[in-house]
């Protein structure tokens, strides 16, 4: 067998064979492992948080931070699917990930997850700054060491998973001025708040799929969903004035003002909707419009700065 | 196995790892050279607490008292303790804390130089995971713990350990030559934040490494498990504490003095630092006490050698 396995022989993934697979493949599964929608969109609001933190836009450093920010991202997915090798595997949304359908092996995940953040790290602490790099680490260690176990252990992995997760415009921004400011926070704390909404919808698709695996998403704990529902509406609620304050804070001018407003109205609606009918229909409408919503504030936020 | 020598090596650790916050209250208050005298303050043994002689003398206090603790622990085990390495081992502390206080004093006499404060914090770190293996080695769980059924054809743990505990400890090294290098008004020197930021990732990977490893490999043994879960607990925090240090001392060359958000924090990150110190030292010491060496690494050497030709 072509096997190294770094952990527990008798766990299903580490019996997994290789998949023989074409060179292309082979690649197109590595990019996989990246989760490349992902590290769109954190490289995204990290580039909203680059752009509003300078003046005058530096393209060119704004390009180099980014970089170091996607790859970043794509290393720290990779390490959470090799540490979720077995987890992935229970689920049918995530079962064919490249670890459990065994196009990959775990430690070729590994070595690859490894390099890619070493290099990152190595990249934003050499050629971006110091605080970038210490921001990187902290949403390695925190997704990567704090979430991913806690997720198997109790519901509130979600508000500690929403820390890092809304790390990524504070890289952007300290990428641009060296240090981190009020405005700086409130662009984290959008970003904070953004993630209930948005993974209470996933948890609520695929809560079948989160028992099986036993993680103890909100859902999975409380089935009937009012709880989930509730906190879906009070976080998409909090998430309205917050994302108002870039104008308090001139960050941002009056047509950002109006269009946040407009947006964050579009948002509680889709809640609302999915809050009252809990059904897997209104949560993938939600999960859509939470995915519309973040883009559009932050080009916003840039275009009116 | 003497529950009350157990109960003494956790207050000796205890009072230890008050000792390395008192100190860093020393440098963080930029308070070492309060008194150019030693080991005597300003010439009496009980000055006046005024200004920052509080902070140095302070330490002083909490020092000597660490001091006739870590005798009284030295003559508690020679009498109690039968284990020849663990008498050795309490030997080794009073030793350490000879000479940590022999370099304290130095450090004052010498007016603070780099080398020296360094190696004084330094120092700390090793006597606080001295007294910490002594709680560890005269524990009830230390002696009765039984051997767990051991994993073959894997990476063994023992290694992920040992090598964490070393990048720690170079962390640590580095962490203590950053801070006695740049007081809070001088600029921070950039090579060694850059080091101290690539330490940071290796501990991150090793650490990280070694308690994601036993948690999957160990979940169910609480003797391995709660440490490994403390550890990675503590290092988040210890990460978010160095990114607040890092910022608010960013801010700080313009403060008239030391200002106390960074003195807290710069502070609690110290001492954030030793407790990751010392509970990665508590897990891979447990590892090595209940997975046993041989068959483990000949198994890996066996298998590893067969993957990587094949």
């Amino acid at each position: 067998m072509e096997e190294f396995a770094i952990d527990l022989p008798g766990r299903h993934v580490t019996n997994i064979e290789r998949v023989r697979l074409t060179r292309r493949e082979r690649v197109a599964a590595y990019l996989e492992l990246t989760k490349p929608r992902i590290t769109f969109l954190i490289v995204l609001t990290a580039a909203a948080g680059f752009g509003l933190a300078s003046p005058r836009v530096d393209y060119l450093a704004m390009l180099s931070a980014l970089f170091g920010i996607a790859i970043l991202s794509s290393g720290i997915a990779t390490l959470n699917q090799y540490a979720e090798r077995d987890l992935d595997g229970l689920m049918r949304r995530t079962a064919n990930r490249p670890l459990p359908s065994g196009k990959l092996l775990p430690w070729e995940a590994l070595a690859f997850g490894v390099t890619l953040t070493v290099l990152a790290e190595v990249y934003l602490l050499v050629l971006v700054n110091p605080l970038s790099a210490l921001l990187g680490l902290t949403v390695i260690a925190g997704y990567v060491f704090a979430y991913t176990p806690l997720k198997t252990r109790t519901s509130l992995s979600t508000v500690v998973g929403a820390f890092p997760g809304a790390v990524p415009p504070l890289i952007g921004w300290a990428a641009a001025r060296g240090t981190l400011s009020v405005e700086a926070w409130v662009l984290f704390a959008i970003l904070f708040l953004w993630q209930f909404p948005h993974f209470l919808a996933i948890a609520w698709m695929y809560r079948e799929d989160y028992t099986r695996a036993g993680i103890l998403m909100l859902p999975v704990v409380e089935p009937d969903g009012r709880v989930t529902a509730q906190q879906i509406v009070l976080y998409t609620l909090m998430l309205l004035p917050v994302s108002l304050l870039p104008t308090a804070l001139h960050i941002s001018g009056k047509i950002y003002f109006f269009g946040a407003l407009l947006l964050g109205l579009l948002f509680l609606y889709a809640s609302v909707r999915a809050a009252i009918s809990m059904s897997r229909q209104r949560a993938r409408s939600l999960l859509l419009a939470s995915v519309l919503y973040l883009p559009l504030l932050f080009f916003l936020m840039v275009v009116n700065k | 196995m003497s529950k009350g020598l157990n109960r003494f090596a956790i207050l000796v650790a205890c009072a230890t790892f008050f000792l390395i916050i008192a100190g860093a209250l020393v440098t963080s208050n930029d308070a070492g050279l309060a008194t150019s005298d030693w080991p005597l303050s300003n010439g009496q043994v009980f000055p006046k607490m005024v200004g920052n002689l509080f902070w140095e003398h302070g330490h002083r206090m909490v020092a000597t008292t660490v001091g006739m603790l870590t005798i009284a622990l030295l003559v508690y085990i020679l009498v109690k303790e039968k284990r020849s390495w663990v008498r050795t081992l309490g030997v080794f502390a009073l030793l350490a804390v000879i000479a940590q206080g022999l370099l304290g004093g130095l450090t004052v006499k010498l007016m603070l130089p780099l080398a020296v404060s360094a190696a004084h914090a330094t120092l700390a770190q090793l006597f606080f995971c001295t007294t910490v293996s002594l709680a560890v080695f005269t524990s009830r769980s230390w002696i009765q713990a039984p051997p767990i059924h051991q994993e073959k054809d894997v990476l063994p743990l023992r290694y992920i350990g040992t090598v964490a505990v070393i990048t720690i400890f170079v962390q640590l090294i580095i962490g203590a030559t950053l801070r006695h290098s740049a007081t809070w008004d001088k600029p921070l020197p950039v090579e060694l934040v850059l080091a101290h930021i690539g330490g940071a990732l290796a501990v991150v990977l090793s650490l990280g490494g070694l308690t994601i490893t036993v948690l999957r490999r160990h979940r169910g043994e609480k003797f391995l498990a709660r440490p490994a879960m403390f550890a990675a607990s503590l290092l988040v925090l210890q990460l978010f504490l160095g990114l607040a240090a890092y910022l608010t001392r960013l801010s700080s060359p313009n403060d008239p003095q030391p200002l106390n958000p960074m003195i807290s924090i710069t502070v609690a990150h110290v001492a954030c630092g030793a407790l990751v110190f010392a509970t990665t030292i508590v897990l891979t010491l447990r590892i090595y006490k209940v997975l046993p060496a041989s068959e483990m690494s000949s198994h890996f050497s066996r298998e590893t050698s067969g993957a990587l030709i094949g």
